[in-house]
């Protein structure tokens, strides 16, 4: 394949000096072969498969085609076992403090009383709801499911860029497209080792039965409507888990519990997967205009007789500002150091920050602590010198409600472009679900959004973004012939059974098979690392560790004086990962 | 096994929105094949169409013409008509997506496929001559997609609604289409030839519009008959398009339904029961010649099953 990789970003596929990275090589030999033509026929094939199944997300205020699909780059995205293995380690560690937060400040507050984090930033946000203090949530978990989005910096390192705790959207895509790829590039996958995804579903439905307050409770997922921009994602939910879809209209608070008007009367609801924002899940709690909610719902919540996924108020833990401390939350509640760093972040709300926020607007992100989908933002490097003004205007009189952030130059990834027929590096993010139960799951893949217009940073469908397929690799790459794989890896043919099932259509494996495998392989590729991928995965640590020390001070926020100078990145372009149907479904229940 | 009220209600318009976008289609079609070999009376072989799916003054309103180029896109593609193809194809895709979780994905690509096929035509079907393929696509998407709800639809509570709207539906538009044929019989004309060969073409049509014309033909031997078409149409026990059968099978599906909560709703029943033996009893002499039941009756009763299927089952607490 031609493509050319340049040196001002990280390249997820190519090194510096043009070479194709070992974890890599499979998929280059297969584009190799197949040549162009062939590659971009089944890249039609693809489009009209995603069209006709439906498999699309609303655009607002748009009359005719409402409905879009989400345009899908077939260039898989390749994860090598000894970095997913990093990530997996990093993401687990940070929603055990997120909840572990959630948990204190919704009782006693030890954290704020221990002035690690300042109460007042805490009691301010607009998602801290007051009226949830003090209720006892199921096995004391708030945040079941989070999409955490990552970007990797110019060195390759991945870093956090915002948790999102409320209703993060996007799974369904991570596992359409992961079946869509393997109908239509099958060979592709032969002999990679690339791990299944298709147990999501089932390990969801796991977690939410976890946390019934009945035996066999019933679990239902909770949509706006079929006109909310992520409906066919909670569709297909529901589908795939095999439990009711429902809407606010569908449900009714009576006696202390609540019910579900179906053809046979009433039926008792246990467990609300919602996809609907705190503020509209109950008119007499929260804003009383909401026709999406279930009058009653939190005081039955409140009472213990229907469990929430995720709990109400969970979003207080990703506001902006509150996001910046959580590196001192993993410290504070497990003792342990953070194994992924924040995007530096300087808080509005501090003094000595807001002046170097001010001072260096020109250089810096700024962005409104409570909003998502890039709105209410201001790109420092992009702006006119008005726009600047106008915005600081705004960050004069309400310091709390922003926060800047450097220039982050996102990792590009060589991506397929009908048009010229060519690949092309564009800029792409990582968004890995992880399901936070008594243990904590995450599926080895994650939704990659990439950057389709030209030269773009913004991955935001609305904005011509669209998707990859993850890969995670049961080993650091390159794959070895099929055989020798089986061999390497010791139960290489279990391993192959699981491929080959989830070939077939994912969703079809039983969980205990799909997950035990996938702990499998987990454990396989720490303990497989020998020979030349020795050597492969441990410069891979090093350079983590490395950049770890050169971020060590990035956890926390800055001192005002610490010039981010020689931070990486500071010159170059501006990650802004907007994100409005896949931040939440919040703005989509405003729209309705 | 329960079933969520809306979902029930989805299921049941489902069933009615396919089967009134595959009688449209099927109508459109036979009559624009029709007209086009009675060249100056368009009019009068249109007009029994508009008849039947209404809205005359909307269409004269928006096009500022009645003709067989308006009509046929009133009733094709004009999202403003609520009973055009378009538009039943729309509604009945808009239930879908609200089943998503609850249909087999198949049901939901082929209505899927559908609208992206349909929705998004206008006159320039026409001026290319492509009436009758539309029609036919639409027509067949509707088979199309009762064949798979057939072959992969559990057959629960939701399939019964379905049918119950799919029949409902189907019993109704015969009976429009046989209301307005009766009404544009013209006795004085049958002595002459000419006129009698052309009120025999528009019976031939009004088979063909219900796919009966070849059942006809096989069980009744005695030629284009008023009488007997109206017999077979409304009476006949085994032909799957008639009043009758679409009645029964409409009680069927009810029945089904009931013994999944037994005795819960039986006005429904009594309803259904009702017009079945309506049906079951009447002759065709007593409907068309006397009246009793009219047509217009046996209208009002599916729509009283429609209504106490309404209250019982969607709007309750």
């Amino acid at each position: 394949m031609r493509y050319e990789p340049g040196n001002r970003f990280f390249d997820e596929m190519f090194t510096q000096s043009g070479n194709v990275r070992p974890h890599y090589q499979g998929v280059q030999e297969y584009i190799g072969q197949q040549g162009v033509a062939e590659f971009e026929r089944r890249h039609r094939l693809l489009d009209l498969a995603f069209r006709n199944q439906g498999i699309t997300f609303t655009v607002y205020g748009d009359a005719l085609g409402t409905e879009r699909t989400f345009p899908f780059d077939p260039v898989p995205r390749v994860i090598p076992a000894g970095e997913w293995a990093h990530l997996e380690a990093g993401l687990t560690q940070r929603v055990r403090a997120l909840n572990a937060f959630l948990n204190d400040i919704y009782s006693d507050a030890q954290i704020l009383g221990d002035g690690v984090i300042p109460s007042e930033l805490v009691y301010t946000s607009a998602h801290f709801r007051r009226e949830v203090h003090g209720v006892k949530v199921s096995q004391g978990l708030y945040t079941h499911i989070v999409g955490t989005d990552l970007i990797r910096n110019e060195l390759g390192e991945y870093l956090v860029l915002e948790d999102n705790l409320r209703s993060p959207s996007g799974v369904s895509y991570l596992l359409a497209n992961r079946q869509a790829m393997t109908r239509i590039y099958p060979g592709m996958f032969e002999g990679q080792g690339v791990r299944p995804v298709g147990h999501y579903t089932t390990a969801l439905l796991a977690l939410l039965q976890s946390v019934s307050p009945r035996e066999n409770g019933t679990v239902v997922v909770l949509t706006p409507g079929m006109y909310n921009s992520a409906y066919f994602e909670h569709a297909y939910l529901a589908q795939q888990m095999g439990v009711e879809l429902v809407e606010g209209r569908d449900l009714f608070v009576d006696a202390g519990r609540v019910w579900m008007r179906t053809t046979g009367g009433r039926q008792q609801v246990d467990v609300i997967y919602r996809r609907v924002d705190d503020d509209f899940l109950d008119p007499l709690t929260f804003r009383p205009d909401s026709a999406l909610g279930v009058a009653g719902l939190v005081e039955v919540y409140r009472q213990g007789r229907v469990a929430i996924a995720n709990a109400i108020g969970t979003g207080v833990a990703d506001d902006k500002a509150v996001y910046a401390y959580v590196p001192d939350m993993i410290r504070y509640y497990l003792n342990e150091t953070p194994l992924l760093n924040n995007v530096p972040t300087y808080l509005g709300w501090n003094p000595d920050q807001l002046e170097y926020m001010l001072a260096n607007a020109g250089d810096l992100v700024f962005k409104a602590v409570g909003e998502a989908g890039g709105y209410g933002m201001l790109l420092g490097p992009y702006a006119t010198r008005e726009e600047v003004d106008t915005y600081l205007e705004k960050v004069r009189a309400n310091p709390r409600e922003f926060i800047a952030q450097p220039v982050v130059g996102l990792s590009r990834h060589p991506t397929f472009y009908p048009d010229t027929g060519e690949f092309e590096p564009a800029h792409v993010d990582l968004r890995p679900y992880i399901l936070c139960g008594q243990d904590v799951t995450i599926v080895p893949g994650g939704l990659t959004r990439v950057a389709l217009r030209r030269g773009s940073l913004v991955v935001n469908s609305s904005q011509g973004g669209g998707s990859k397929d993850t890969w995670v690799l049961d080993h650091d790459g390159p794959a070895t012939p099929q055989g020798m794989s089986q061999l390497w890896h010791g139960d290489g043919l279990g391993q192959s059974q699981t491929q080959s099932q989830y070939q077939g259509g994912f969703g079809s494996a039983p969980l205990g098979q799909g997950q035990s495998q996938t702990q499998g392989g987990q454990s396989q590729s720490q303990s497989q690392l020998g020979g030349g991928n020795q050597t492969q995965s441990q410069s891979q640590s090093r350079r983590y560790d490395r950049v770890q020390a050169d971020a060590q001070d990035w956890g926390t926020p800055p001192e005002a004086a610490s010039s981010p100078e020689d931070a990486p990145g500071q010159h170059s372009f501006q990650q802004e990962l907007a994100k409005d149907e896949l931040g939440g479904d919040s703005r989509a229940g405003e729209d309705r | 096994m329960l079933l969520l009220s809306r979902l029930a209600e989805n299921l049941f318009w489902i069933g009615r929105y396919v089967e009134r976008a595959e009688n449209t289609a099927r109508l459109l079609n036979v009559n624009y094949s029709a007209s086009l070999e009675m060249a100056g009376r368009a009019r009068e072989s249109w007009r029994p169409l508009l008849e039947l799916t209404g809205g005359e003054a909307q269409l004269r309103a928006k096009y500022g013409r009645v003709d067989a180029r308006s009509i046929s896109a009133w009733l094709a593609f004009d999202r403003d008509n609520p009973s055009s193809i378009a538009s039943s194809v729309l509604h009945a895709r808009e239930n879908a997506r609200g089943l998503r979780d609850r249909i087999p994905s198949e049901m939901w690509e082929a209505l899927n496929r559908t609208y992206l096929n349909v929705c998004f035509q206008d006159e320039a079907v026409l001026a290319r001559d492509g009436l009758f393929e539309y029609c036919v696509e639409a027509r067949d998407a509707a088979q199309f997609f009762f064949g798979i709800a057939f072959a992969t639809l559990p057959r629960d509570e939701g399939w019964s609604f379905m049918r119950a709207g799919q029949m409902l539906e189907r019993g109704d538009n015969m009976l429009r289409v046989l209301q307005s044929r009766h009404r544009s019989v013209d006795t004085q004309a049958l002595a002459d030839p000419k006129q009698r060969a052309l009120q025999d073409l528009r019976w031939v049509s009004v088979l063909k519009g219900a796919s009966a014309y070849e059942a006809y033909r096989k069980r009744v031997h005695v030629g284009i008959d008023p009488i007997r078409i109206g017999e077979f149409l409304l009476l006949d026990e085994f032909f799957p398009r008639s009043v009758r059968y679409s009645a029964e099978n409409l009680h069927d599906a009810l029945a089904q339904i009931d013994r999944w909560h037994p005795g819960a709703h039986p006005e429904v029943l009594r309803l259904a029961r009702w017009l079945v033996a309506r049906l079951q009893y009447a002759r065709v002499a007593d409907i068309l010649d006397e009246d009793n039941p009219a047509l217009e009756e046996l209208l009002g009763d599916f729509n009283r099953v429609g209504a106490a299927i309404d209250a019982a089952f969607f709007q309750q607490e």
